[in-house]
């Protein structure tokens, strides 16, 4: 591209980030002096993506929907205090993630205790070479079938691991997102993706293995 | 070949951040590696696979229904009752 192509191309998604940046200044505002037209906004827009999030972190339904209920409430009772560091979606996301935590230690839901680690170490030589191989079919189609074990693979996962793996593989999030989210480090989130993704493909693996 | 990523530097690179966010020149060691390796492409299909499974299920995501009623509720709680569209 030309460089004059390119800073025409830059300019552009400069100013469109201004203006949306501009147009959630002023909804942050608006919800700040509690006006109702902003507030019914807010619902309209983040209640979808909220549920949907809720929901992938393997909450049933009722809890799921009692915790967008509980994000709203946090985040309008604490809109005042909110600076507009972060945009507001990563910022509401931010108050789910900490919102399933606490009904998570409510629940007294068991961590997994599996260490995916030493599996990793007994996968391979000193030299790095692989010792047990990845076993499974030779082309994997996504099928049902898959879908259900992934399912029921997933609940051996933390909640910070699912959350972990829900923003950086639906939500698509940065790195940077990711970690204001879940209050973590980029190392971290590396080691929290690491486990998910092994510990489901173990999972899986031991399906395939058994067939 | 030490400066060829070794198998477990392949599986590690796939599953902490995936090769997008790696250096140029690492990528492309790591894309040498995988077109050779036979075992290390099928790993890295299967984390591609667990993926895709999990954006397809999401992707589906609640039904259009459910939003509406919860948007209703939380309307009814927070804001008016009557939505704007």
């Amino acid at each position: 591209m030309p460089e004059t192509g390119k800073i025409l191309l830059y300019r552009f998604l400069l100013s469109e980030k201004t203006v949306a940046s501009k147009i959630e200044e002023q909804i942050l505002q608006d919800l700040r002096a509690g006006k109702e037209q902003a507030i019914c906004e807010l619902i309209q827009k983040h209640t979808g993506p909220l549920f949907a999030a809720a929901l992938g972190l393997g909450f049933p339904e009722p809890d799921a929907e009692e915790l967008v209920q509980d994000t709203f409430t946090a985040f309008l009772t604490a809109v005042k205090r909110f600076e507009g560091r972060s945009q507001l979606k990563t910022y509401l996301f931010g108050i789910l993630y900490h919102k399933a935590s606490e009904t998570w230690r409510r629940q007294k839901r068991e961590e997994a205790t599996e260490n995916i680690e030493e599996i990793f170490d007994r996968r391979f030589h000193k030299n790095g070479l692989w010792s047990a191989p990845p076993q499974g079919p030779e082309k994997e189609a996504l099928s049902k079938e898959i879908m259900e074990w992934i399912e029921k693979c997933s609940q051996n996962l933390s909640l910070n691991q699912r959350s972990a793996f829900y923003l950086r593989e639906v939500e698509r999030e940065s790195t940077n997102s990711i970690c204001k989210i879940l209050n973590v480090t980029a190392t971290h989130l590396g080691v929290l993706l690491f486990r998910a993704r092994n510990k489901l493909r173990e999972c899986l693996e031991k399906n395939w293995v058994s067939q | 070949m030490s400066w060829m990523p070794s198998c477990r530097e392949i599986a590690e690179l796939l599953s902490h951040d995936g090769l997008e966010s790696q250096p140029f020149w690492r990528r492309w060691m790591a894309q040498i590696h995988l077109g050779m390796c036979a075992l290390c492409k099928r790993y890295a299909r299967q984390i591609r696979l667990i993926g895709e499974a999990l954006r397809r299920k999401c992707r589906q995501g609640p039904p259009s229904e459910k939003i509406e009623s919860l948007k209703q509720k939380l309307l009814g709680l927070f804001g008016q009752s009557t939505p704007r569209s």
